[in-house]
């Protein structure tokens, strides 16, 4: 296993998907990069692990697994926002602006 | 020389990656991003596969390229994208503020340091706490063992902000008119129902087994969940899955089989040990299983609502 | 330690599951009445649990569980100290609050926002209880997960455009808050192969990994944390939700990311960070004292000055690291629980004024009978313990950080301590201004909509508890600080 191409791919991808977050205004670009970034971290994770032992440790196995799972939820959510944001007739809302002097419902 | 040929195979992987994962942030069009989300996922299932993660490789495969990559499709097809050709990704001004030459430059600085860094820490790696425990689990596979046994209080959290992402989806959806069904505007494909005739048992029996193998081999609940998802994802795209604006009784129920079995072994477990999520000495095996399939039905239960955008769903034609 | 393990296990586990089975049961059986009594039965019955391990803590010390029987490094665990009882304290006190009002919020026929609320808060008490005992880095992640997600849901609960806009904000910001947090977790798993904060400092020698890691966790942290500079999102995420949720969220969730910078930064990574770093850190809770009163001074509707408030008041949180030294620990743990507690009666006092009069503008704020009389009283008394004046916890919070600051020699961060109470007297002040202005009951100020019992007094009580903590605090230090990893305590 080449240890520096991993670390190098790890790092390419985590900065790749900092320049997506950062760069860029449309929401689900920014989901997608920072799933990238995600990836980036647990590649390195087990990058590590598989440089010291074969199989490479579980614990790290386990929170890569852990994380994916994670990671999806947190897309979802964010997607089913962008969702509802773009494809629903919101109500004139409830939340005061800086500038507000619309009174402000609860629930 | 083997070992020539593995660094170029590892450099190809590589590169690859870096390729796809730039065309997932920067391609002019959202369908083309997400197929190289996709295409991405998978060779990261590769690559885990490469470094002796199998059951990685499986859950990465099923949920972090399936899985999300079918969310972010269903959004980005629905959701309206006014730059399709492209000219919002070819100015210089980026939303944080700084120009976005500047900004790529910041982010190869930070990329090499942080290269240098992980190889730096990765070529000397601390010793890792000894598996002995591990192997010695009734459980075979050393990965479910960790899962369930001596991390299983992180994989009942992670169950957790599963129900939550759930819960937070079903407010936006509760009582209101369901958002629009994930169905292609010229009507559901012949071929798809043939396919979903034929992917069923298929889908279901791989499921099971690789829920039923994880013990030993690799494989493992999330896995499985996710497989079962991706068969009511098909149900959905082929228009026989209905989404509904609450949630039906017996449903609220199979959402929170996975984190109230865990709930309730943490709970039993103070009857035979002065500490919570302890496994029992016999019977280890029964319990694992009994919560794997738990867990198996609550996350396919929970991902395909998820993929609906819907607090619940019945089976049937619209 | 035998005996402490055992009863942390127990308390520990009614901490965790108890809420969770209360979001289960109300998720799954449908009947409102339950729904409205069970939450509040149960923070009642975790009083009686938190009870057990104070006492337990006071004669046994800090003690430490390994949950499954699985001993660390591979196992997880779980630890109790000052800190972390005092913000469990803090939490199941809020929560009481929490339950009782929303149980008259919840009355009768619940729109779906505050059934939705019913089912995700008590998921978040549960979240919130597991980090403040968690002792593992990864567990610590998957838990901020949990409250960052639910924390999320309870801002879109009232599903309007500006509530689905702050609440997509507040997950870019939350989203590279955990990422950074997770860069961090791997570098200190590969650099020292443990993830158990007992074990850290000797497995993590300082390196550039361990500095960067560092460095990452903190701005991850520090993102969900609302630290300037990135409180971006709080202000608006925090107005948008409905009252009892935006309580929740200032008084206890961005508590939790400054509560793991604290613990980090002196636990784990303490050989990492030079006093320079320190100065730095509170530098930025400097900025954010200043910068949040000034706001605070501008807005318009009250839940936007509450909410600014609370980005002021969490500035204060990293003036522990310059200030390293036990009195200086339990100020920054005193004004911790003070905020919440503070914070959380503002937030249900505000919800009560848009309950009766449907108008949350500054200027609106009237006393139109007795109801209002009690609702203003619990703002005037949080207002008192949030501007640090006697005899509120705030006032004892403040004096032992002056202490602190002046017996270190680092009289800057007193001026700090001294300008953030004035301004906060002052943004409170400006908020009370039109109701005690005017005496009598003034004209405009109808009443649409009568306010429960429990929804006027738990705003009240709350506020009286701050006072009740400015009294007991010489009482309360000495526990406060045991297990404090400062120099020259255990």
């Amino acid at each position: 296993m080449s240890l520096w191409a991993y670390c190098a791919t790890a790092a390419g991808l985590f900065a790749i998907g900092l320049y997506g977050l950062l760069a860029y205004s449309d929401f689900i670009q920014r989901l997608l990069a920072a799933n990238i970034m995600v990836s980036a971290v647990f590649l390195y994770l087990i990058v590590t692990a598989a440089s010291t032992a074969t199989p490479p440790h579980p614990v790290p196995q386990a929170m890569v697994l852990t994380g994916i799972v994670v990671a999806v939820s947190v897309t979802a959510l964010a997607l089913v926002l962008v969702l509802v944001r773009c494809l629903r007739a919101l109500p004139d809302d409830a939340a005061p602006r800086p500038q507000d002097t619309a009174g402000s419902a609860d629930g | 020389m083997s070992g020539a040929l593995e660094a170029s195979f590892d450099l190809l992987l590589g590169a690859a990656l870096l390729w796809l994962a730039w065309h997932s942030v920067a391609a002019p069009q959202v369908l083309r991003r997400v197929a190289m989300f996709l295409v991405f996922g998978l060779l990261m299932a590769l690559v885990w596969a490469r470094l002796g993660a199998p059951d990685l490789a499986l859950a990465e495969a099923a949920i972090g390229a399936g899985i999300t990559s079918a969310l972010l499709l269903g959004a980005g097809v629905a959701t309206p994208h006014p730059d399709l050709d492209g000219a919002a990704t070819r100015t210089t001004r980026s939303a944080c503020g700084v120009p976005r030459p500047v900004l790529a430059v910041l982010c190869t600085l930070l990329g090499i340091g942080l290269a240098l860094v992980m190889y730096a820490t990765a070529s000397t790696p601390a010793p890792a706490p000894s598996t002995a425990a591990v192997d010695a689990h009734v459980l075979g596979n050393p990965v479910t063992a960790v899962l369930l046994d001596f991390r299983g209080y992180d994989t009942l959290l992670e169950l957790l902000v599963l129900l939550v992402a759930l819960l937070g989806a079903r407010v936006l959806g509760e009582r209101l008119e369901p958002v629009p069904a994930t169905a292609p505007p010229g009507g559901v494909a012949p071929m798809l129902d043939q396919l979903l005739a034929m992917s069923t048992p298929v889908l279901l029996l791989t499921a099971l087994y690789v829920l039923w193998a994880g013990s030993d081999a690799p494989g493992g609940a999330f896995q499985a969940g996710a497989l079962l998802a991706g068969l009511g994802v098909m149900y959905s795209l082929a228009g026989r899955l209905q989404p509904l604006a609450h949630t039906p009784h017996r449903l609220r129920l199979l959402l929170v089989l996975g984190v109230g079995a865990f709930a309730l072994f943490a709970c039993a477990s103070l009857l035979w040990s002065p500490a919570p999520l302890t496994f029992p000495a016999r019977g280890a095996r029964a319990l694992a299983l009994t919560l794997d399939l738990a867990l198996m039905i609550s996350v396919a239960v929970t991902l395909v609502l998820l993929f609906l955008a819907a607090p619940g769903a019945r089976i049937g034609r619209r | 330690m035998g005996d402490g393990a055992a009863t942390l296990a127990v308390a520990a586990t009614a901490l965790v599951f108890g809420p969770l089975l209360v979001a289960l049961i109300v998720f799954v059986v449908p009947w409102p009445a339950l729904r409205e009594r069970l939450a509040l039965l149960v923070s009642i019955a975790l009083l009686g649990a938190l009870g057990t391990l104070s006492s337990e803590l006071m004669t046994g010390g800090a003690a430490r569980l390994a949950l499954g029987a699985r001993a660390a490094p591979l196992g997880i665990e779980l630890a109790l100290d000052g800190l972390s009882l005092a913000m469990l304290w803090m939490t199941a006190l809020v929560a009481l609050a929490v339950n009782a009002w929303a149980a008259d919020w919840l009355r009768g026929a619940a729109n779906a926002s505050q059934r939705g609320f019913g089912v995700i808060w008590p998921v978040l008490w549960s979240a919130l209880n597991a980090l403040f005992l968690a002792a593992d880095l990864f567990n610590v992640y998957v838990t901020l997960e949990i409250v960052t997600l639910a924390a999320v849901a309870l801002v879109v609960l009232t599903r309007g455009r500006a509530a689905l806009q702050a609440a997509m904000r507040y997950l870019v910001f939350a989203l590279a808050g955990s990422i950074l947090y997770l860069l961090g977790v791997a570098l200190v798993y590969a650099a020292s192969g443990v993830l158990t904060f007992a074990l850290l400092p000797a497995a993590l020698p300082p390196s550039p990994a361990a500095s960067l890691a560092l460095l990452v966790i903190t701005a991850g942290l520090a993102m969900k944390a609302a630290l300037f500079p990135v409180h971006g999102w709080l202000p608006a995420a925090h107005a948008a939700a409905p009252s009892p949720a935006s309580a929740v969220l200032s008084a206890l969730v961005v508590k939790a990311g400054a509560y793991l910078i604290l613990r980090l930064w002196l636990g784990p990574f303490d050989a990492l960070w030079s006093q320079a770093l320190a100065q730095g850190m509170g530098a930025v809770g400097a900025a954010g004292i200043v910068y949040g009163s000034v706001q605070a001074l501008r807005q318009q509707h009250i839940k936007r000055v509450i909410a600014y408030s609370t980005v002021a008041q969490l500035g204060y949180l990293p003036l522990l690291l310059p200030l390293a030294s036990i009195a200086a620990w339990q100020g920054t743990v005193y004004h911790a629980l003070n905020h919440g507690l503070a914070k959380a009666a503002l937030f249900l006092a505000a919800g009560n004024l848009l309950h009766m009069h449907g108008d949350g503008r500054v200027h609106a704020l009237r006393i139109a009978d007795r109801q209002g009389a009690l609702n203003v009283a619990a703002i005037a008394i949080a207002g008192v313990s949030l501007a640090g004046l006697p005899p509120s916890g705030g006032f004892v919070a403040k004096w032992w950080l002056l202490e602190a600051a002046f017996a270190t020699g680092q009289w800057w961060w007193a001026i700090v301590i001294v300008a953030g109470g004035l301004l906060a007297a002052a943004y409170m002040v400006r908020l009370l201004h039109p109701a005690l202005g005017h005496g009598a009951p003034h004209a405009d100020a109808t009443a649409h909509a009568s306010a429960g019992a429990l929804m006027l007094w738990a705003p009240f009580a709350l506020a009286m508890l701050t006072l009740v903590l400015g009294s007991c605090g010489n009482w309360l230090a000495p526990y406060i600080a045991i297990g404090a990893p400062l120099p020259g305590h255990g």
